[in-house]
């Protein structure tokens, strides 16, 4: 389960205090598929980043699982990161300079599996987000559709019950958004909990989402 | 590599780093070429000090001159009747040498005066020339023995064997070079004439019964102080120096004249300049995108130093044993050509000296940490600094 009390995430300038979050209360059950709606701007992708634990907020408290992660020292956020959490993000953030198998291998390292267990992690991923085929194939060398696909299977490989996507059909054509969302599917089935920060209107007619948030200017709207 | 390795760590940071080709290539380039000069400057001047001290070795522990008014002058024979009745000196051995100015050519050579008699000149000559060939110098009055950059000079001058000498009361001295010193001593000898002490007297213009100095050894170095404050009661105006003092002088001299400071100045101006020139040019927003990749993924700030600390000390190692030989090679097989310029260019004729190689483990770690730890600490500084801010904005 996922618990945002009284989130408050504000930047001071030299003018006035801009507020990218303010008073947000959430919760989120484990399994629930849930889309935070809003235009560019209002604050989707600094909550996602506040629950991913990449960013503190400035009060209120992010529980996940019973664990309040912004009290955790670094080496601990690090790792329950690592371990609940899988991020794909809008411009995938590959290392593009390795292959799709060693950016998927890539949140395994800090785990410190032997070898074996990390082929076999990966390649269950690979499987999964249906991108196995093009394993020893350069990051860069991949289509935007492949690149997301990498991306999921790297979010999938640490076995984290928490999936954030932050706007993930931005850079897709049509057949590749329909691909991510059959993904989606299945891992929802999988009985992941899966946060889905969009704009896109794709995935409004969804029927297994659980819950929609829209978020303006930093609130939850009622 | 993957199934060679069995460290999922050591992996990722072998793939991580041979996959940044030509990044990689760039910085250990660069890094050879430091180490390079930084070894091959090291390896001079430890060999110099090196030969400093061998050819102190041979050298009497005590030389005594007399000044006057800051000058050397000439000191009587007797002089060494008053030394020998100190005890711990048993054996004194009066020396005549001095420059000889070509002022035409504004060269100068050392002028050594040897006594056939004296044993201890005998044994010092002998470990640079085979003793049948000196027996046979000694019998031939008009010889002389000569540092190699003698010979170079008299070869470049036409003089074929032969040099004349004029004396202070203006008649010639013309002598026969009968050999040539070795290459390795010539750090010391490049410039010595080595003459029978009659004709040193001759060439100087120092009477019969005058010399230039006295040596004398005293094995045991506690009598040295005591034995340093009884010679100079004897007269006040007599100069003793001991080998200790005159390895100092020497070193100070190559250390100083040789630029060695300067050159390790430099050498370390470079690499700061040109490692934070590489950590924050365009390879540095690469490198902080990765970073915030791999914080993004949970990777701690610890795992991120740690890979990064290891493939700074990669390229750290490469380039430490690429340039460490190369140094060695070009010092000791090729006599490091221009570079010994630095510590051997004030000579007033052209030496050519042969490096002994002298490698100790002080010195390999001085070379290592005197690059090391700058490389290493301008790789993770900025890392650290990256890895401890919001991975969403290293990324971008």
């Amino acid at each position: 389960m996922i618990e945002l009390i009284e989130l408050n995430r504000y930047y001071d300038t030299q003018r006035e205090r801009f507020y990218a979050l303010k008073d947000i209360n959430l919760t989120i059950n484990r399994g629930e598929f849930v889309l935070l709606n809003g235009v560019s701007g209002s604050g989707k992708t600094t909550l996602l980043t506040l629950i991913a634990g990449m960013d503190k907020p400035n009060s209120g408290i992010v529980i996940i699982e019973g664990e309040p992660i912004i009290k955790l020292p670094d080496q601990h956020l690090s790792k329950f990161r690592n371990q609940h959490i899988g991020i794909i993000f809008q411009h995938y953030n590959l290392l593009e300079n390795l292959s799709v198998y060693d950016n998927v291998a890539t949140p395994l390292i800090p785990m410190r599996l032997s070898l074996k267990e990390i082929d076999k992690r990966v390649k269950e991923s690979l499987e999964i987000a249906n991108i196995s085929h093009k394993a020893s194939s350069l990051a860069s060398s991949l289509s935007g559709g492949e690149k997301q696909r990498t991306a999921i299977a790297r979010a999938l490989v640490t076995k984290a019950s928490i999936i954030l996507c932050d706007e993930p059909t931005a850079n897709l054509d049509k057949a590749n958004r329909e691909i991510f969302l059959k993904i989606l599917e299945r891992l929802h089935k999988l009985n992941k909990t899966i946060i889905v920060s969009t704009h896109d209107p794709i995935f409004n007619d969804l029927d297994y989402i659980t819950k929609i948030v829209h978020i303006v200017d930093g609130k939850i709207a009622k | 590599m993957e199934k060679s390795v069995s460290s999922p760590f050591i992996r990722f940071l072998l793939l991580n780093f041979f996959s940044e080709k030509s990044k990689q290539v760039t910085v250990i380039l660069f890094s050879i070429i430091i180490i390079f000069i930084l070894s091959s400057v090291l390896f001079i001047s430890s060999s110099i000090h090196h030969s400093i001290k061998e050819a102190l070795q041979a050298q009497p522990d005590f030389v005594i001159q007399k000044m006057r008014g800051d000058k050397q002058i000439d000191i009587s024979e007797r002089v060494s009747d008053e030394l020998i009745e100190i005890p711990s000196i048993s054996k004194v051995t009066p020396r005549v040498y001095g420059r000889y100015f070509i002022k035409p050519l504004g060269k100068s050579f050392l002028v050594v005066g040897v006594d056939f008699f004296d044993v201890q000149s005998h044994r010092a000559l002998e470990k640079l020339i085979d003793s049948t060939n000196l027996n046979n110098f000694f019998k031939m009055r008009d010889n002389m023995i000569i540092g190699r950059g003698v010979k170079r000079w008299m070869d470049a001058n036409h003089y074929d064997n032969n040099l004349t000498f004029f004396t202070p009361k203006g008649k010639s001295i013309t002598l026969k070079a009968f050999s040539t010193l070795p290459k390795e001593s010539a750090l010391v000898s490049a410039d010595m004439i080595i003459v029978p002490i009659d004709t040193a007297r001759k060439i100087l213009g120092v009477s019969k019964r005058k010399v230039t100095d006295f040596v004398f050894n005293v094995p045991n170095v506690l009598e040295w102080e005591i034995v340093t404050i009884k010679v100079s009661a004897l007269d006040y105006d007599l100069r003793v120096i001991n080998k200790k003092e005159s390895y100092k002088a020497y070193s100070e001299y190559f250390d100083f004249k040789g630029g060695f400071f300067l050159s390790m100045f430099l050498i370390v101006l470079v690499s700061f300049s040109l490692i934070l020139y590489q950590r924050y040019s365009q390879l540095y927003s690469i490198e902080r995108r990765q970073i915030g990749i791999l914080r993004a993924l949970g990777w701690s700030i610890r795992d991120t130093l740690k890979l990064k600390f290891f493939e700074a000390l990669l390229v750290v190692f490469i380039s430490y044993a690429i340039g460490v030989l190369l140094g060695y090679i070009f010092v000791y097989i090729f006599d490091a050509p221009i570079l010994k310029n630095i510590f051997l260019g004030s000579f007033n004729i052209e030496i050519e000296p042969t490096f002994t190689p002298v490698v100790d483990i002080f010195l390999l770690s001085s070379i290592f940490l005197l690059y090391a730890l700058p490389f290493i600490a301008s790789v993770l500084i900025p890392v650290w600094k990256i890895a401890t801010t919001n991975p969403k904005e290293a990324m971008v």
